[in-house]
């Protein structure tokens, strides 16, 4: 079985602080990972890590076979969790530069999920609500005939109908030679579309699992599962009584 | 809108219930043509992996049959779909029975209570 993406070992540090520390794992082709932790615990250091947008301080990635560099950037479709386009710039000029830059993008499938979503390819950008510019990035993101999808948040600002339906998008892209790796805190809203979570605890893996065998296993959701490892330990773990 | 689930359970066994009851229960008719994984997965909502997994399981069963080529399709076995609609009552039956126990009624009880509200 070869792996669409493997992470080995790897290591990064902001300054003196080591904020992912010899974590590896494998995925699959065909499969749909969640990465979970709290906030500030490295879900997108990881995510911009594989995307070849953070060099790497130890450990190696690769992806489809490649080695970081533009090779693999070529097969990745990386969503931010930031805004690309600003200023004056019009929704079709987000269009041309994706058509322009990645030769496997479809302008067709992007023009039709636009009209979908309901998104006028006319409007500036700044003028469409944050939830909305998270649309259009995944719809952009999701375009293009990549091996590996690095979405990193892509519901924050998205109310619950449209998470709905970004979901739906997914799985209606989903391809069986491509992973998808979603990043979010937000798990109740796709946890019926993973095959596996990874979990990562300061700075290492904490778990890597299948997620119907977390069901299995503990008879808890994947988010009841997530809170429940990471809850807030308000006694600084001297009160054992539980 | 996708399928409700209890995100508790695994999904695929919930999925299998589910399509058993749309057999037993008539939505789908033996010899029907099902979705392919790709289009019952969007439909559910779920992962495509946990649909096949689901499906795989209801070939298992008998109540879905594969043609090669061609798709899945309900079994136009109607013997075996009385079974599995038997084998569903049954297990409301059970359930009802022990909810009924619980609650103090004798199975005596319990079917008067069963029988009147079938005639209303």
């Amino acid at each position: 079985m070869s792996y669409n993406v493997e992470v080995k070992n790897i290591v990064k540090k902001y300054g003196s602080k080591t904020v992912m520390d010899g974590v590896s794992f494998q995925i699959k082709p065909g499969t749909i990972v969640g990465l979970a932790s709290p906030n500030g615990s490295g879900k997108t250091t990881i995510i911009k890590l594989i995307a070849d947008f953070l060099t790497l301080d130890g450990g190696e990635i690769t992806v489809d076979g490649k080695k970081a560099g533009p090779e693999a950037k070529a097969v990745i479709s990386y969503l931010p969790d930031h805004d690309l386009f600003g200023g004056n710039d019009k929704v079709i000029k987000a269009v041309k530069f994706y058509s322009h830059y990645h030769k496997d993008f479809d302008a067709e499938k992007c023009k039709q999920y636009l009209k979908t979503f309901k998104i006028d390819e006319n409007a500036k950008i700044s003028s469409l609500s944050k939830g909305t510019r998270e649309i259009l990035m995944l719809i952009l993101t999701l375009s293009r005939d990549a091996k590996l999808y690095l979405l990193d948040e892509p519901l924050a600002n998205v109310d619950p109908v449209n998470r709905e339906a970004i979901v739906t998008t997914i799985l209606k892209e989903f391809k069986e030679d491509a992973s998808v790796i979603i990043s979010t805190h937000l798990l109740n809203d796709v946890e019926t579309i993973l095959d596996e979570v990874i979990m990562i605890k300061e700075g290492k893996l904490f778990c890597h699992k299948l997620v119907e065998e977390i069901r299995e296993e503990t008879g808890r959701s994947l988010n009841e599962f997530f809170k429940e490892t990471f809850k807030v330990d308000w006694f600084g773990g001297e009160n054992n009584e539980g | 809108m996708s399928w409700n689930f209890d995100e508790s359970r695994p999904l695929f066994q919930q999925i299998v219930e589910r399509v058993t009851v749309d057999v037993v229960s008539g939505k789908y008719n033996a010899g029907d043509k099902l979705p392919s994984v790709r289009e019952y997965a969007v439909e559910a909502g779920v992962n495509p992996n946990t649909m096949q997994k689901a499906l795989s399981a209801l070939e298992e069963s008998g109540l879905i049959v594969t043609q090669r080529n061609s798709g899945r399709y309900v079994t136009e076995n109607s013997a075996l779909i009385a079974d599995y609609r038997k084998g569903a009552a049954l297990k409301a039956a059970q359930d009802y029975i022990a909810f009924t126990k619980s609650a103090g009624l004798t199975l005596e009880e319990a079917i008067e209570v069963l029988k009147e509200a079938g005639s209303k």
